[in-house]
């Protein structure tokens, strides 16, 4: 194992930090994509000049992803090009992209508007893609990332249980998938489920492995190329200016040229009416970015179902554990035939049940807000400094997206392996009686 | 709720869908997974465990063909050992045969001088008897007939003097032994024997030896004692009653 990790490690490293860059490089030109919407409205006039350059960055974006597919599908390639190609082309490419299209550069000036990272809107709220659909409510990014989150831990899931068997998938293909499903699944039941859940770890383990796999591939979906970059240019909805557009055949740019500020075009008016006229306003002058995909750990509405699940779960186990009898923990009255102390106790038995809830709520915010805040700074960062520094931030990112789905998972587990050992209340009632 | 885009339709939404996926995961992925993994590592300590009887086996086996090696080097030992045992055994009988053998041989030869010698005594017998006769004719000239004269030489011989049958009277003899100067023929032991039997309790058979040395006459023993009616004595007694 360690001679395996001693001879992949420089490949894995390479491969990192070329995902990393990739990364990183994919988002500053993804930043720069408008709407393809636009193309189907026929809006927009074509600007080759423009049009050479972004072709000649996607090409050059693509070829790199390429290039660490291809060298990490078969080691010995990537030993000839880790020096002569991929390194040289990787750093040359976020050097210029960060250089160029970053708060230092100008940007590539198109019809005198300078194309570069601008600063993404940021909102709590899932941006809607549509209007009304389903009982009033609109398709927001969030969902179709979620749509795809499934996608993936299905598809993940029903590969490696299609590909099971005694003998190992070969280490080809997908069968690299498959190892890694069953590395992470047999890392997870043998080395935690069934040390922190004990006898129970079988009928616990689908839960927590699914909230796993679900927390993570969400994590990890919204570091991908693309989320938070690619959307349509909408009129802005709040006090923003938004930026000019550029159009280029199915494409519609953000500039970093800020419109005319909609708010001070409206003149004095009172706050309130001043925003709406801005907005009325701004129609006609900036624009901002609604992205298509947002990484589902940003929806409260996926982190809160997650928990509501989760706490309702440990409930369900904490009474099939110890019967109805479970709830003595919540309403402690049986305490109370034993005076002042006995009050006190079943008013902490009341707090238990406050906890209950506020495991709901911690669940919730702490993923949301990880997540939340980790892509707020990439987006900040590409901003401000686009040079190797969003690199380290993104790979901080991937880690953060990870021990996130792991400290759902385990506290998970453990809430539930200490409802099902019961709270000490038999006990104590035995030694004091 | 609707600044932080909490939405009880999104809310319900996803709740759904995480139920949604936990049961097709918990249904058809993980068990199969699982036991995947069970059955893998079953596999593997099978094959481990496997390894590990193969190797038992060749060991006993090593130890079986060693075994077998010091049997067949003890056995091929103790054949040799038999062998040789059996060849010493074989040896000594051959000897002590041999030795046996020539004891035999000896034996007869010695029994074969025994008789010649006593064919020539007796031979000389009728000889000393000629001569005697010759002699005695000489000088007594015909005063005896041949006949008796014959008959006094057996005496001379073979006879008992009357004194010392007397002397054997009443002794109880187990062992008789009577010495003659010639070997005795038949009768004259048949005779001998009657006489000592009438005068003596025999319980044991009468031993006959020859000793020319005696000249003449009979020794007889009878247990430690010895009456002596030979030739010798009477001439040594003679020799003393002239001398002295």
């Amino acid at each position: 194992m360690g001679k395996l990790i001693r001879r992949m490690g420089p490949y894995l490293l390479l491969g990192l930090i070329a995902l990393l860059s990739c990364g990183v490089g994919g988002q500053a030109a993804f930043w720069l994509l408008g709407s393809l919407g636009d193309l189907l409205r026929g809006a927009g006039a074509t600007f080759l000049a423009s049009a050479t350059g972004l072709i000649g960055i996607l090409l050059v974006d693509a070829l790199v992803i390429a290039l660490v597919l291809w060298g990490l599908r078969d080691t010995r390639v990537i030993r000839y090009f880790q020096t002569l190609v991929v390194v040289p082309l990787i750093l040359g490419f976020v050097l210029g992209t960060s250089l160029f299209f970053g708060t230092l550069g100008q940007g590539l000036p198109v019809g005198g508007k300078p194309l570069k990272a601008v600063l993404p809107v940021i909102l709590v709220k899932p941006e809607p893609l549509t209007g009304p659909l389903l009982f009033g409510a609109p398709l927001t990014n969030t969902m179709v990332a979620m749509v795809l989150v499934d996608l993936v831990v299905l598809g993940l899931g029903f590969l490696a249980a299609r590909r099971a068997g005694p003998l190992p998938p070969p280490v080809r293909g997908l069968g690299v998938l498959v190892n890694l499903f069953e590395f992470l699944v047999e890392a997870l039941y043998e080395n935690l489920a069934k040390v922190v859940l004990g006898h129970r770890a079988r009928q616990v383990f689908p839960l927590v492995a699914s909230i796993f796999l679900m927390v993570l591939t969400a994590n990890w979906m919204g570091l991908i190329p693309g989320f938070d970059s690619i959307g349509k240019v909408e009129h802005p909805h709040g006090p923003e200016a938004g930026y000019e557009v550029i159009h280029w055949g199915p494409f519609a740019m953000l500039t970093a040229k800020p419109a005319a500020a909609p708010a001070e075009a409206a003149g004095h008016g009172s706050e309130d009416q001043g925003g709406h006229e801005g907005a009325e306003q701004g129609k006609a002058e900036g624009f901002i970015l609604v992205p298509y995909l947002r990484a589902l750990s940003t929806d409260l509405n996926f982190t809160i179902g997650l928990a509501l699940v989760a706490v309702f779960m440990v409930q369900v186990w904490g009474v099939r554990a110890l019967g109805p009898g479970y709830f003595w923990k919540f309403f402690n009255v049986k305490a109370l035939r034993r005076g002042f102390m006995g009050i006190i106790e079943f008013l902490v038995s009341l707090l238990e049940l406050i906890s209950e809830v506020a495991k709901v709520l911690s669940f919730s915010f702490r993923l949301f807000g990880n997540i939340f805040a980790g892509h707020v700074l990439l987006g900040i960062m590409m901003f401000l400094l686009p040079l190797l520094i969003p690199a380290i931030f993104y790979g901080l990112e991937i880690f953060v997206g990870l021990i996130q789905a792991f400290i759902f998972m385990m506290l998970t587990m453990v809430f539930i392996a200490l409802a099902t050992a019961g709270h000490g209340e038999g006990h104590s009632e035995e030694h004091h009686s | 709720m609707e600044a932080l885009g909490i939405n009880p339709i999104y809310l319900i939404a996803q709740i759904i869908n995480f139920l949604l996926i936990w049961f097709l995961l918990s249904r058809l992925v993980f068990p199969r997974v699982l036991k995947a993994l069970e059955e893998r590592r079953a596999l593997i300590e099978k094959g481990l465990e496997d390894a590990k009887a193969a190797e038992q086996l060749r060991a006993s086996m090593q130890a079986e063909r060693q075994r077998i090696l010091e049997e067949a080097l003890a056995e091929r030992q103790r054949i040799v050992a038999e062998a040789v045992r059996q060849a010493e055994q074989q040896r000594a009988q051959i000897l002590s045969e041999a030795r046996a053998e020539a004891q035999r041989i000896l034996e007869v030869a010695r029994e074969e001088a025994e008789r010649e010698r006593e064919r020539i005594l007796g031979e000389l017998r009728t000889q000393i008897a000629a001569l005697a006769l010759a002699a005695a004719h000489r000088v007594v000239s015909d005063a005896l007939d041949e006949s008796r004269h014959r008959r006094l030489i057996q005496e001379f011989f073979t006879a008992v003097p009357p004194k010392v049958l007397e002397e054997l009277r009443g002794l109880k003899g187990d062992r008789v032994e009577v010495v003659s100067a010639i070997p005795l023929q038949e009768e004259e032991k048949q005779n001998i024997r009657k006489e000592l039997s009438d005068r003596l309790d025999l319980t044991g058979d009468v031993i006959f030896r020859v000793d020319p040395t005696i000249l003449g006459g009979l020794v007889v023993r009878v247990g430690d004692r010895v009456v002596d009616g030979s030739v010798r004595a009477r001439m040594e007694g003679l020799r003393a009653a002239l001398m002295g």
